[in-house]
């Protein structure tokens, strides 16, 4: 049962969602938007999983004065009192929103903007003329970095119109074809979960 | 250690060239972006009284490229006497809705319930967009403040996503894919993109098959959307560091390809000889 | 029936026809080729690398949803702990998935079972870290244990390039793999190699050579050969004004 189960249930609710995509039925597509709304259940009751699992780790990490077992202490100080803020008081309360906005806000800001250094890095470390695919990569990244900003412009006006042609016809025809391609593998995958044929996801791999 | 300084003082300079535009502006031109002024158009057209979606996918790790494209096009919104629906499907993006809301107010005098509403949250992302596509009622039955969304007059006008006249949607992420899949693609509702720099080139491809009516494209979008509703922002403001960003980029590939080529040429000396 | 969605129910039924019977021609037959992706095949160094160095792997999946990526990407990560299993390498696993954690606990502690090793498992080794917080501690780990090789795959998005240029700042070697266009170009500039697309759906077929496997890439083959042969014919309608191949794709 331990491998029928998920197989079953993914059958069943993959076979409904795709029946009511194709047949017009009232009763099949309201079974259908009930079945999308389960996925939404899961998906929050996995957030409460994944938080549970940050505490029982931490927590284990502190009982058994593991590596670094300090930086687990201050995740705990931090993470409990925001979640009881956020489940007695709510997103909408002022408490919760000064945490968010003073801490977790400037904190995420600050990792995105790191990835700046470490592209600054890549450009110099990648951008090298090694060999001819090398050399079209970092000419058409180039040009399309001029182009997107005004000075391109104000170099010559090709460089924005050679900008916008790579974009538009060379960018659009390889994007088109990695999207087919790709989108065949979601197909693909999409039907071997429903037909119970893909099971990697399973603890013994459904063997 | 010298790999160490070379580190320290590329990113050194990389801090100095971003942040002095940003307190002395230079004001580069933005230049013309027909995507996003065909999203411009497209709203501008839009009758009085048009009920609007607004995805806002927005968090602080996008928020520098997307946030100022989402509070154009609501100003736009609320200028031409749209109604806004808010909603999101990132736990992060109910802060910035609020955020929208509340500039709404402050700005437009808009009214809660009649002029604009915030949706909750709901986890799921894709799957939950496309419930929302398909059965919006389904979906919500209460607002962000826990209100049953039927007392609210402006929920009242809607019954499916067919309802809006145009959905818009701010992301870093696939939303982009999943409007033109879920919403365009299924029910022909017009749909307007905003993305991050990096997402631009393939959301692009969308607007030229005409699955979206217009989009904006990172930082450069949203300025180009910022100056043609005359009112400059955030946007116009970054977009000289960004310029300038860029440019150092270059000059950076530009150094890095002349110092290889002069230590592939010593090399190649060092074993000649 | 719902209208306009008569083609699309035919390529459905075609692609799983094409999947039963490719299927049961190669168990029948056994013969079928795949051409060579050296991203995966790297992925052997990389394991006999970390025994060598006593360094861990790292693998790290991408923040953006759970989807067909994801799935592909597990299948990856079950091959790539056998051979740790196999080796006696150490592997750390971050999700920022919450959904997938205990699928990746799991597929982890069956390698070492398989391998005779259920002792060598240690769950403290899968972590699940919410998306923006898992950017420093990824970082972070990738200092701290000195890791020789990192693996991302999935549904990445912005981490792409601040995880392959701190794999390469602490010396290690990169496979990466993702559907997502947009940053494919930061992986193949960052990375050792990169499976580009459609590569990472083809990994399971490429490592296990599953029946059901072959059949679903065989229908894939098929279906990009009927959409090249679609755009030819219809580029070439329309060239003369007539657009009866949209029309009939529009049922």
């Amino acid at each position: 049962m331990k491998k029928e189960g998920p197989i079953l249930i993914g059958f069943l609710t993959g076979s409904i969602v795709i029946t009511s995509y194709f047949l017009k039925s009232t009763g099949l597509k309201s079974i259908s938007d009930t079945v999308v709304r389960w996925r939404l259940i899961i998906a929050a009751f996995a957030l409460a999983l994944g938080a549970l699992n940050m505490v029982r780790l931490h927590g284990k990490n502190i009982h058994h004065k593991g590596r670094n077992w300090q930086y687990s202490v201050v995740f705990l100080v931090f993470f409990l009192p925001y979640l009881a803020i956020g489940l007695i008081r709510g997103s909408n309360s002022a408490q919760y929103q000064y945490v968010w906005k003073s801490l977790y806000q400037p904190a995420s800001a600050t990792m995105y903007s790191m990835t700046l250094f470490y592209m600054t890095n890549a450009v110099w470390r990648a951008f090298r003329i090694r060999n001819l695919h090398a050399g079209i990569l970092m000419f058409t990244g180039a040009a399309v970095m001029l182009g997107q900003i005004g000075i391109g412009t104000a170099i010559s006006p090709l460089i924005p119109r050679f900008s916008s042609w790579l974009l538009d016809t060379v960018n659009t025809a390889g994007i088109r074809a990695i999207t087919i391609g790709g989108s065949l593998g979601i197909v693909s995958l999409g039907l071997r979960v429903i037909l119970g044929l893909e099971r990697s996801y399973m603890s013994d791999g459904g063997n | 250690m010298y790999k160490f300084t070379q580190q320290w003082l590329i990113w050194g300079l990389l801090s100095i060239v971003v942040l002095l535009p940003l307190v002395k502006p230079i004001g580069l031109p933005v230049g013309y972006a027909a995507e996003t002024e065909a999203a411009f158009k497209f709203i501008d057209n839009l009758p009085k009284g048009s009920i609007t979606m607004m995805v806002c996918e927005v968090a602080p790790s996008n928020a520098g490229e997307i946030w100022p494209a989402a509070i154009a096009i609501a100003r736009h919104h609320l200028e031409k006497g749209h109604k806004v629906v808010i909603s999101t499907f990132i736990p992060d993006g109910i802060m910035y809705s609020l955020e929208l809301g509340k500039l709404l107010e402050k700005e437009y005098g808009a009214k809660y319930g009649e002029d604009y509403i915030v949706l909750p949250y709901v986890a799921g992302r894709e799957t939950a967009l496309a419930a929302v596509a398909d059965n919006i009622r389904g979906v919500y039955k209460e607002d962000q403040f826990k209100q049953d969304l039927n007392n609210l007059p402006l929920w009242t006008r809607i019954q499916s996503i067919k309802d809006f006249a145009v959905v818009s949607c701010y992301t870093s992420s696939d939303d982009t894919w999943w409007l033109v899949r879920h919403i365009w693609g299924k029910y022909q509702v017009p749909c307007i993109s905003s993305t991050v720099s990096v997402a631009t080139p393939d959301s692009l491809t969308y607007y030229k098959n005409g699955q979206l009516v217009g989009m904006l494209g990172g930082v450069r979008g949203a300025a180009y959307y910022e100056q043609r509703l005359g009112k400059p922002g955030m946007a116009t403001k970054s977009m000289d560091a960004q310029s300038a960003g860029h440019i150092y980029l270059l000059v950076l590939m530009l150094i890095g390809n002349v110092s290889y080529w002069y230590s592939r040429r010593s090399q190649g000396r060092r074993s000649e000889g | 029936m719902n209208p306009g969605r008569i083609s699309q129910l035919v390529f459905l039924v075609a692609f799983i026809c094409i999947l039963f019977i490719a299927s049961e021609s190669y168990k029948r037959t056994g013969k079928f080729r795949i051409r060579r992706i050296p991203g995966l095949d790297a992925i052997d160094e990389l394991v006999g690398r970390a025994t060598e160095m006593g360094r861990p792997l790292a693998f790290v999946f991408g923040a953006g949803e759970m989807e067909a990526q994801t799935f592909a990407s597990l299948r990856i990560l079950g091959y790539v702990c056998e051979q740790v299993a196999r080796y006696d390498a150490r592997l750390h696993t971050v999700t920022p998935l919450p959904e997938i954690y205990p699928m990746c606990l799991e597929i982890q502690r069956s390698a070492y079972v398989k391998q005779g090793k259920p002792q060598d498992f240690n769950q403290d080794f899968v972590q699940y870290l919410p998306a923006d917080s898992s950017k420093a501690s990824v970082l972070g780990l990738f200092q701290r244990e000195k890791v020789s090789g990192v693996l991302l795959f999935g549904n990445y998005y912005y981490e792409s390039m601040v995880f392959a240029e701190a794999a390469s700042l602490v010396g290690a070697a990169t496979i990466a793999g993702t559907a997502n266009f947009h940053q494919l170009p930061f992986f193949v500039a960052a990375c050792d190699y990169t499976l580009i697309g459609e590569e990472l759906f083809a990994a399971g077929v490429y490592m296990s050579r599953e029946p059901s496997e072959i059949g679903a890439l065989t229908a894939q083959e098929a279906a990009k050969v009927a959409a090249v042969t679609l755009m030819l014919i219809g580029a070439a309608l329309a060239s003369f004004g007539k657009d009866s191949l949209v029309n009939i794709l529009k049922n």
